[in-house]
């Protein structure tokens, strides 16, 4: 029985080809685009966090805990004790760590002797941070620190290098309080000027050796950060997945210091991301409504169409509940039309925005839009479980929608159904 | 006592305060085998009779007993499988489902039913398409016969389940004198080489002629029930 009921609901599918194509044709852009917007919001975060562990916050980060509670000031006063020996326990407790770094943040100003511009300042050991972020990788004119220069020398973002009227070659005042609680001021020449889709690396970022660095704040400059890189993993879920992983291991091998995830880190862009999540799902609950709307008037125009049939039907014995499945088989069919046409128009999408991207510098050049990056091309990510969720979705309402005039069918009189004109 | 028997059977219709009686009191027993006609003008309730014999309709008051059973307290599902199992129907304006074919519309009957595999449904398909004369025709889709030939499908679609009692309302109504004959010839044939009992409606004389029973319907009410050899 459920073959006859599927063959005769498929091909009235199909001959109401026009009709099948225009109800199935809102499901197929409305999904297609869903699939679409989501990707490229899965796009946005890896971008996001990508951009966070690349440039600013690695994959995870060490410190003590008197340290984290102050962090925002940068204080000197709680560096990590024997910061060496802390790195090679984390090393040995992550093996999968790809390098590891010691970094030390300050706060100071930047000044080319007529304005000064706050700065947040990074004493970094210029190998192995090399080795852990990419800045040495964006550096957009001259070059990344060098580990050899007995010179004092400074990389810099590019707004704040625009914004200070200077170049790479030119010397830069950078004042800050030592560990001592002393102001200190040093002169240091720009070596490299980075250009980095990160805005507070752009706009306030200075980097220096610890050479460098002591000479400013102290002979006594604390490590007070460590930082690990973890390899990158094909979706973000499982590269956050890893960190919180490798920061419960360097947790146990480290005790009294704390392992911060990458997803702590950007907790409030994580929080944003689950807002952000939400609104899509309402996205494609509107896309439903339209589609569900348009399928009840495509099943609807069927059951008047095929009154008699349903006469018929019903006076060969076939019950209203048949009836009802007939009505709601063929809606679903046209759903799953729909649905699949929409998968298959969101996938080319999603290929097309991995495939080639946007280009954000293009669209959005100079734009501040705080921790999100607004350089370099912007692609989105292969989600299949939203696609399976969308295609599932799109076939259950349907189904769903086909239901009501389904249920309309299923209570027409024999007699009536057969007199019908 | 025949295969079906009808006592006292009316049926009121209602339109909003106005009531109409379609039938008023029709006592009918249909015997095994019959080929009976019910006759009478338009609007006298031969297809409101044809409708409660074939359980389409419930009547508003009387008993109808099928096999010695009583119909009128049978529900929805027993109604269902009464009209599934027992009765099939031919209709004037043939009604095939236009987007099966042939082969399919004559099979529908045996899917509703249940049971059959299809490679037998197929095979019990193409055998009555073949008694009707129409087993070329199998993979046509409706829009491709005559008016004629569409009956005989209808007729084939009848009788594939081989049931008890085929209800006819007006089965020549749509056709032309020398098709009509034609197709009443095969009603006549199955009823003969299939022993299914034929009950239909017509105004056609010369269908008339060929029944072996005619009851006229006048008002709602059987005015003459006459046996007779054709």
């Amino acid at each position: 029985m459920t073959s006859v009921l599927a063959s005769i609901a498929f091909r009235n599918v199909l001959r109401h080809g026009k009709r099948t194509l225009i109800t199935a044709l809102v499901l197929t852009v409305g999904l297609g685009m869903f699939i679409f917007f989501d990707s490229l919001l899965a796009g946005m975060d890896r971008m996001t966090i990508d951009s966070m562990t690349d440039y600013t916050e690695a994959s995870l980060k060490v410190m003590t805990p008197a340290y984290r509670r102050e962090m925002r000031a940068t204080p000197l006063d709680f560096g990590i004790e024997d910061s060496e020996g802390a790195m090679e326990r984390i090393a040995r407790a992550i093996p999968e760590a790809k390098a590891i770094a010691p970094r030390t943040a300050f706060i100071g100003y930047a000044s080319n002797r007529v304005d000064s511009l706050p700065v947040f300042g990074t004493a970094v050991d210029p190998r192995r941070d090399a080795a852990v972020f990419k800045l040495a990788e964006r550096v957009a004119q001259g070059r990344w620190l060098s580990p050899e220069s007995a010179e004092n020398e400074i990389v810099v973002g590019k707004a704040l290098a625009a914004d200070l009227g200077l170049g790479v070659g030119d010397w830069l005042v950078l004042s800050a309080r030592a560990a001592d609680d002393t102001l200190n001021a040093d002169e240091f020449r720009i070596a490299g000027i980075l250009d980095v889709p990160a805005q507070e690396v752009a706009q306030s970022g200075a980097y220096l050796s610890y050479q460098a660095a002591k000479a400013l704040l102290g002979e006594k400059l604390p490590v007070t950060e460590i930082a690990v890189a973890l390899p990158k993993r094909a979706t973000l879920d499982a590269e956050l997945a890893e960190s919180e992983k490798a920061a419960a291991a360097a947790k146990q091998a480290i005790p009294g210091l704390e392992a911060i995830p990458i997803a702590e880190a950007a907790k409030d862009y994580m929080a944003m991301r689950t807002m952000k999540a939400k609104y899509s799902s309402m996205i494609i609950l509107v896309v439903l409504l339209i589609a569900g709307v348009g399928i009840v008037n495509t099943v609807l125009m069927s059951v008047f169409a095929r009154i008699k049939e349903i006469g018929v039907l019903r006076a060969y014995g076939m019950n209203p509940r048949q009836i009802r499945r007939l009505f709601s088989l063929e809606g679903m069919m046209i759903g799953a039309i729909g649905s699949f046409g929409g998968v298959a128009f969101g996938g080319l999408l999603v290929w097309w925005s991995i495939r080639w991207g946007i280009p954000l510098d293009k669209m959005f050049g100079g734009l501040d839009m705080g921790s999100i990056p607004i350089g370099g091309v912007m692609r989105g990510e292969w989600h299949p479980a939203t696609m399976a969720a969308g295609f599932i979705f799109g076939v259950v309402a349907s189904w769903v929608s086909a239901r009501i005039p389904a249920k309309r069918a299923g209570r027409l009189e024999i007699t009536d159904a057969l007199r019908f004109v | 006592m025949g295969i079906l028997s009808l006592s006292g059977i009316t049926k009121v219709y209602r339109k909003g305060e106005i009531e109409v009686r379609a039938l008023g009191g029709v006592d009918l027993e249909i015997e095994k085998e019959e080929f009976c006609a019910i006759v009478g003008p338009s609007g006298s309730g031969k297809t409101t009779l044809l409708n409660i014999i074939g359980c389409l309709d419930r009547p508003t008051s009387g008993t109808m007993r099928y096999r010695d059973k009583e119909l009128r307290a049978y529900g929805e599902k027993e109604l269902s499988a009464y009209r599934k199992e027992h009765v099939s129907f031919i209709f004037q304006s043939y009604n095939l489902i236009p987007v099966l074919t042939v082969a399919e519309n004559v099979e529908i009957p045996l899917s509703i039913a249940g049971g059959m595999g299809n490679p037998a449904m197929r095979k019990k398909a193409l055998e009555m398409l073949e008694a009707v004369g129409l087993a070329d025709k199998a993979n046509r889709y409706p829009r491709e016969l005559s008016g004629g030939q569409e009956q005989r499908v209808a007729i084939a679609r009848a009788l594939v389940k081989d049931p008890v009692v085929v209800l006819a309302d007006e089965p020549t109504a749509n056709l032309d004198s020398r098709t009509a004959e034609e197709v009443v010839t095969l009603m006549k044939a199955m009823n003969k080489s299939l022993h299914t009992t034929f009950v239909f409606s017509t105004h056609d004389r010369m269908i008339m002629d060929e029944a072996a029973r005619v009851v006229q319907l006048h008002d709602g009410m059987i005015v003459k029930d006459e046996r007779r050899t054709p």
